[in-house]
């Protein structure tokens, strides 16, 4: 199948790709990757009627480690986010989220504000970021603000972002122990539960906890009764394991079908746990 | 002519060749290949990213052409399977290494599985057969079972001497 006719444009600044998102209106779609935009006008599952090649904006492809964290422009590749050692300490949750995005040919061009801006609860960007409280930088032709990544791509959330905005770029928070675990019917194939842990620690208590919970299965939401048991605890398996059995319990799930649901929940409790031993360090059996 | 149809001048360096085409937007750089280029080694098979069979290399990293539209890889180096060796005359050692393991049967998802053998001889390090197998895991192939492709990529990487790629 070959994609429907639409007019197509290619913005040389975020001015100019702004301009054109307000001009055209709802019929546009930005391309970046076109990883998720692409199959869907081969398959005519959409017929926008303009794309906007940002692809050439310049200054959208940079990745810094700042003093607080990790920023990260709206252009760069999942792959550029797959060596964790190229990143700096304290991020090598984005190599243990990036290797389970699609498959490498995926990687090559998909895009991390792509990623964001789909808000597909099995994507990985999505839960890394409501994990360690990104900033996502908006612009439109209003200007620049910042979206909060809760506000972003938390199931509970309306959409936040509208017809004329572009991602720009994301701030990731470092935070001294970040793990991220998935699992789906086979390697590549969307998550059906996804899961990530981040705390730092305190006289080896854990301080500030955030447990975030994704895939088809789920949305994306947060364990805050998983958070409850890790705060102030010592991260050891087995509170690990009492957080991912809280995390179980008490999600809400997508999913109907009773046999599903089961499934969803021991997953749940498995990954929770998971990424809390990758958050830790170690290796998850 | 409507805004749809409008054709794009586009320039892109395939296989070492600077082109120049005109193209409308929705045309995918499978199509370009295939149709105006002739160069029909790249395989078209679900349009929709799921089988790998249109595998090429853009700026030396794999990506499946049939998710590019020409416009947007105006500018970039691209490599297809006709870059490799004249399998008849003078394979090159990814070629030989696929004959020798018997690592097609069809021959329909080879282009792609041979330019990710393409892409993973070009790294520095010799690559694990576990790497090997997760770097391809994203390709489709219902014919030879994949051990034989496996092997034949692994046979090739541990050869040293890839000057052949360089033309």
């Amino acid at each position: 199948m070959k994609p429907p006719p639409f007019a197509y444009h290619r913005a040389g600044s975020i001015d100019e790709a702004v301009a054109l998102l307000r001009e055209l209106g709802d019929g546009a779609v930005v391309l970046a990757g076109g990883q998720t935009l692409i199959p869907l006008l081969n398959l005519r599952l959409v017929r926008p009627t303009a794309l906007i090649d940002i692809n050439r904006v310049p200054g959208l492809d940079g990745i810094e480690a700042t003093p607080s964290g990790l920023t990260v422009g709206a252009l760069v590749r999942h792959r550029a986010l797959e060596a964790s050692a190229d990143l700096g300490p304290g991020f090598e949750i984005m190599e243990q989220a990036a290797r389970w995005i699609g498959h490498p040919s995926i990687r090559s061009v998909g895009t991390v504000g792509g990623s964001l801006a789909y808000r597909d609860p099995a994507a990985e960007w999505c839960v890394v970021a409501a994990v360690l409280e990104a900033d996502v930088t908006v612009a439109s032709e209003a200007g620049t603000r910042v979206v909060g990544a809760d506000e972003l791509v938390l199931e509970a959330q309306p959409a936040a972002l509208g017809t004329g905005d572009l991602i720009t770029g994301v701030a990731f928070r470092r935070r001294e122990h970040a793990g991220f675990d998935e699992h789906g019917r086979r390697p590549g194939a969307p998550a059906i539960v996804s899961a990530a842990i981040a705390y730092d620690l305190i006289e080896d208590r854990v301080r500030g906890p955030r447990v975030v919970i994704g895939g088809s299965a789920v949305g994306i939401t947060r364990a805050s009764e998983a958070e409850d048991v890790l705060a102030g605890e010592a991260p050891t398996s087995e509170v690990l394991a009492e957080a991912a059995e809280a995390a179980r319990a008490t999600v809400e799930l997508r999913t109907s079908a009773d046999d599903e649901r089961r499934y969803a929940r021991l997953l749940v409790r498995s990954l929770v746990a998971s990424a809390g031993e990758h958050a830790r360090g170690g290796r998850a059996e | 002519m409507t805004a749809a149809e409008t054709p794009h001048e586009i320039r892109l360096v395939v296989n070492g060749d600077e082109l120049r085409l005109s193209v409308p937007a929705r045309l995918t750089l499978v199509d370009v290949l295939r149709d105006r280029l002739g160069l029909v080694g790249t395989h078209v098979g679900c349009e929709q990213g799921a089988c790998g069979a249109c595998t090429v290399l853009i700026d030396g990293h794999p990506v499946r052409a049939c998710l590019q539209l020409a416009v947007q890889v105006d500018g970039r180096n691209v490599e297809t399977v006709e870059l490799l060796g004249d399998a008849d005359e003078e394979p090159d050692s990814l070629q030989e290494a696929f004959l020798r393991r018997r690592a097609f049967q069809c021959g329909f998802c080879t282009p792609g599985f041979l330019m990710l053998g393409l892409s993973l001889q070009r790294r520095s390090c010799t690559p694990t057969r576990g790497e090997i197998v997760e770097f391809i895991s994203g390709n489709l192939c219902r014919c030879t079972g994949y051990e034989d492709i496996v092997e034949a990529i692994a046979d090739a990487c541990a050869e040293t001497d890839i000057a052949g790629h360089s033309e």
